[in-house]
């Protein structure tokens, strides 16, 4: 299709919507509110998603060595536990560094020392926590090992927590983006058979299917759009208001800040309303297609 | 140009439109296709048009077998095809002018090229100072030549037309039979499913008649009726 048709079959496209305005704004209005809702889902899934992973981080154990105990062997042993995700090694001398780095200008506090007093350290990632506390008294057992030290148990049922609730809000934006789809199919439906005289006679005198198709995809794309936009308005409001409110609410929970959310939440409903537009706008004409 | 070779077609809910149909006509040609309602004329036009596959048999177009066009390839075949109904089919929200131009931006002329045409074809079909009017403001008679004019502005090599006097007075039906006469002096084979038995026996053209989906009578300087050719 060349660009000049596309632009007057986009013009086609905005003329059906403004003919049958109050239908389209009322379409508008309804999408625009279920993409407040998507959005507070995706406000609740970044921030899910960035609590799980910093929870996930703590599920760490660290295993002390002996002095003089050999690190390569041990490394080797361990890495052979099945519940063991990935293995970093700590040095001692590293260790000294960080700790120097944590105490920052009081790290002259370490000159004192006359030797390195940490021991070499081996931090284990596992993939399930609630085989934390087994593994710990196996690798306990090693002679070489000194201490073993881990994160409580209950941090991982609160995990579990998190995950599921995550993975209800995914649901959700799943459910609420077929009922916005539904919305669009309607609405352009509606459209379609207003104009069922004009998509037979295109179809008689050999317009493609992309041709007849385009007037509605351009209706469904800008539906979804403007709803986009302005849930996006809606939904930055929101989430500025909630960052003045959680911290001192509820000020164990972590809230991503402004700069993180809400860009990916705006890029999310322009996403969804832009396949909203397109899948709803394909479907409802398809029919008149064939 | 038109070929049917034993076709037949019975739609999905066990009609039987068409049995074992064949016929050609060649370019240029003026064919009448006669025969009561239901004998199958319409579903001709639209095997030709592609609207329709046949069911067992085969369509050519221009050489082409319409069952092996793909989906990309109908609109081509439809733009080599104009069509008139008996019921005008005109867009009531555009003048004559853009109804007629309707059919040149779907293959996206230039719209100066468009412009050109339309203004050419309205002269044709006498027209001209009617561009600008709303095709409810025209007598019916009119607004089939407009409708002729959206069928022929693309040059198609065939103009089906499916009882195009249906809805008029008799003096506007010889109007619009003489302009389809006049397209087809320019070249343009010209196929009409009409009921009009005085047009057809004036016009002495070749007559194809059906009944029941069958070709019951096919011949060069035809008449409506058999009674009618035999009592002349």
């Amino acid at each position: 299709m060349k660009l000049r048709t596309a632009f007057r079959l986009a013009g086609e496209g905005m003329a059906n919507l403004r003919t049958r305005s109050g239908m389209g704004l009322t379409a508008v209005t309804i999408i625009t509110l279920a993409f407040v809702i998507q959005g507070l889902f995706i406000i609740a899934f970044l921030n899910l998603n960035s609590l799980d992973e910093s929870l996930t981080q703590r599920l760490q154990m660290r295993v002390f060595l002996r002095d003089r105990a050999n690190p390569v062997a041990v490394g080797e042993a361990l890495s052979r536990f099945p519940e063991v995700e990935a293995i970093t090694f700590v040095g001692k001398d590293e260790a000294l560094e960080n700790l120097r780095l944590q105490l920052g200008e009081r790290s002259d506090l370490l000159d004192l020392m006359t030797e390195n007093p940490l021991p070499d350290t081996f931090v284990i990632k596992v993939n399930d926590p609630y085989a934390l506390p087994q593994l710990a008294e196996q690798i306990r057992s090693f002679p070489e090992v000194e201490e073993v030290v881990y994160g409580q148990e209950s941090l991982g049922k609160l995990l579990d927590l998190v995950t599921l609730i995550s993975r209800f809000s995914l649901l959700g934006m799943v459910v609420i983006f077929l009922a916005t789809l539904f919305i669009a199919v309607n609405t352009i439906r509606l459209t379609v058979i207003a104009r069922k005289t004009e998509i037979e006679i295109r179809k008689l005198v050999g317009a493609t299917s992309g041709y007849i198709r385009a007037p509605f995809v351009f209706e469904g794309i800008y539906m979804g759009l403007v709803s986009a936009g302005l849930a996006s308005l809606a939904g930055d409001f929101l989430y500025r208001f909630l960052l003045t409110r959680v911290p001192t609410a509820l000020p164990f929970l972590p809230i991503l800040p402004r700069e993180v959310v809400v860009p990916q939440m705006v890029a999310a409903l322009f996403g969804l309303g832009l396949v909203m537009g397109i899948v709803g706008s394909w479907l409802s004409v398809r029919k008149y297609l064939k | 140009m038109i070929q049917f070779f034993d076709v037949s077609k019975v739609y999905a809910n066990g009609t039987v439109a068409l049995n074992r149909v064949s016929f050609q006509v060649a370019k240029g040609e003026f064919v009448f296709l006669v025969g009561p309602s239901g004998s199958g004329k319409s579903t001709v036009l639209r095997l030709i048009t592609r609207e329709e596959k046949p069911t067992e048999g085969k369509v050519l177009i221009n050489g082409r077998n319409t069952v092996r066009l793909s989906r990309r390839e109908i609109p081509h075949l439809r733009r080599k095809i104009g069509v008139v109904f008996q019921d005008f089919r005109l867009l009531p929200k555009l003048t004559v002018a853009q109804n007629v131009a309707f059919a040149l931006e779907v293959c996206e002329l230039p719209r100066r090229e468009i412009k050109r045409r339309v203004a050419s074809t309205l002269e044709l079909v006498g027209l001209a100072d009617k561009a600008g009017v709303y095709p409810h403001e025209l007598s019916g008679g009119e607004q089939q030549r407009v409708s002729i004019a959206r069928a022929v502005v693309n040059n198609p090599i065939v103009l089906l037309a499916d009882e195009p006097t249906g809805n008029l007075d008799p003096e506007h039906s010889w109007e619009i039979v003489r302009l389809l006469e006049t397209i087809n002096l320019r070249g343009t084979t010209v196929l009409m499913a009409t009921h009009n038995d005085a047009i057809v026996n004036a016009l002495q053209r070749r007559v194809i008649a059906m009944a029941e989906g069958c070709v019951v009578r096919d011949e060069l300087r035809g008449s409506y009726s058999n009674e009618a050719q035999n009592s002349i």
